[in-house]
């Protein structure tokens, strides 16, 4: 039976980016539930354009519809939706703080503020505004938003399913041991701080490597941190991927020894949850919402001490039972990630709302 | 944009597990006794870690006490100046406001705005990003002048002192 409709709406879709993969999800659930449901962007990339559609496309039926808008930086898409009198389902994925770019790109540091900003303007129109964490949720909170709750993002685990002649070429090399880490090459993800580790890390073993997975963004961070592993003798252990196919990254994340994270910025850190699912244990600095997301698994340190990371690493590396043990708690913590639960509180929240 | 975290007490230990088999507290003992075990074998690590975008705030020196006042004053100035903004500013304009028209012309001034920005941005930043480099740089500087004009006034005082 055909329950009415709810469209999503996002101010960039792309392919492998955690928002846009949520709002696939999202369109499934609520396809199946007899909803019809698209997703509408602002700037729709070309690897998406079958999948979502532009928002010039969109022709909204009248006043009072409602929709699911994903907020994670500032855009033309809350005016638009406030000036169509929409009823929201808002999903707030967080906006990283606009100080991290003030120096090194002063557009995105705007684009920043004025999603900071803009929160005013969807706070009237959210029948329920939904985090990815309780870090997140904090922030919708003092933005004056009156309900809001937690939807953690959700992990399909059929995504992260591959046979092992499935491993794309090259995708992976023999030095051992591997560290990696996934994010966009940006100031907030501190990449720079895990070339240090590596440094550090080298002394004790000599071979070890660091994958950085992530988007090479224009602001010359990507250059910087190149130039530091050069600078520190260790430009041989460093391979920076750029962005990389799931099944790329999915053969990194089966094959690396170990995932390390120093971001000072996570809303909820995706990858984090990605390596607890796959079996790499992972250390990570524990700001912003990473220790919610880790929720007592893995290792979780408070001081980039570099030289006593790189210790911490060498024991996690070669302590079969305490690796065993880690592995083993991360899998228990991602089940909390899975489609099957978080799906469930999906629908519950619509129920909760009357949608 | 938040420090939601719980706050963590000076003394809770800085790594933090849960297992069965080694405690928080132990495994942060265990890490320390290797570091010191390791500097023992392979010497200490000498190597400064720079980090991206460090800014050197400026150095605010009691007046009496500043080396040259003009150096002061105009590093004081070079600090005070923001970056140059790239911010679109759309002001309506009677041709904005026009019905039909106006939403159409407001459009394609915007994405015309959004293109010019883009070109504009990416010039605006590297210079942004040089004259903070700059500053930083002169104000790291004007501290290191103190601090050795401050241990010159120390040793002449010392000198005089003894010839005294």
């Amino acid at each position: 039976m055909a329950q009415g409709t709810i469209h999503q709406f996002l101010t960039g879709a792309t392919d492998g980016d955690a928002i846009t993969d949520q709002a696939f999800l999202i369109r499934r659930w609520l396809r199946e539930a007899g909803y019809e449901s698209n997703i509408y962007a602002w700037h729709v990339h070309p690897s998406v354009e079958t999948e979502v559609r532009p928002m010039s496309a969109y022709r909204p039926p009248h006043r009072g519809s409602r929709g699911i808008y994903h907020h994670s930086i500032g855009s033309d898409v809350p005016p638009y939706l406030s000036d169509h009198g929409f009823r929201l389902l808002l999903i707030y994925h967080n906006i990283t703080p606009p100080e991290y770019f003030a120096t090194v790109d002063p557009f995105r540091a705007w684009l920043a503020r004025l999603g900071i900003e803009q929160l005013a303007l969807l706070r009237p129109l959210a029948d329920l505004a939904l985090a990815d964490s309780g870090y997140n949720a904090a922030d919708l909170t003092r933005a004056g938003f009156a309900r809001t709750a937690v939807l953690p993002i959700c992990l399909q685990a059929e995504r992260y399913e591959l046979s092992p002649d499935s491993m794309p070429p090259g995708g992976t090399n023999e030095a051992r041991p591997r560290l990696l880490f996934i994010g966009r090459l940006a100031p907030n993800k501190r990449q720079e701080d895990l070339v240090k580790l590596l440094f550090c890390l080298r002394r004790i073993r000599p071979d070890a490597h660091l994958t950085l997975i992530g988007d090479r963004w224009e602001v010359g961070y990507d250059r910087w941190v190149e130039k530091l592993a050069a600078e520190l003798g260790v430009g041989g252990g460093l391979t920076l991927t750029g962005k990389v196919a799931q099944a790329e990254m999915v053969a990194h994340l089966k094959t690396a020894d170990l995932y390390v994270s120093m971001s000072d910025h996570e809303g909820f850190g995706v990858p984090l949850a990605e390596s607890m699912l796959l079996g790499l244990p992972v250390m990570a600095y524990g700001a912003t919402a990473v220790p919610e997301t880790m929720g007592g698994a893995g290792l979780v340190f408070y001081r980039k001490e570099f030289e006593e990371l790189a210790e911490l690493a060498d024991l996690v590396l070669g302590d079969e039972p305490l690796r065993r043990r880690l592995i083993a708690r991360q899998r228990e913590r991602v089940e909390a990630f899975l489609e099957p639960e978080v799906k469930r509180q999906f629908h519950s929240h619509l129920r909760d709302i009357g949608w | 944009m938040n420090e939601t975290q719980s706050p963590r007490s000076a003394d809770a230990p800085w790594i933090v597990i849960h297992d069965e088999q080694i405690t928080s507290e132990e495994l942060v003992r265990l890490v320390e006794e290797r570091v010191t075990r390791r500097r023992a074998a392979l010497g200490p690590i000498s190597v400064v870690f720079p980090s991206f975008g460090y800014v050197s705030t400026y150095p605010d020196v009691p007046l009496e006490k500043r080396v040259n006042p003009h150096l002061y004053y105009y590093l004081e100035q070079a600090n005070a100046a923001a970056p140059a903004a790239v911010e679109p500013v759309l002001a309506p304009s009677p041709a904005t406001r026009a019905p039909v028209v106006g939403r159409v012309w407001g459009k394609v001034r915007a994405e015309m705005h959004n293109l010019v920005l883009f070109y504009v941005n990416k010039s605006v930043r590297e210079q942004n990003r040089i004259n903070a480099d700059l500053i930083s740089t002169l104000n790291e500087m004007a501290r290191v002048i103190q601090d050795q004009q401050d241990e010159i006034d120390t040793l002449r005082a010392e000198i005089e002192r003894r010839e005294r």
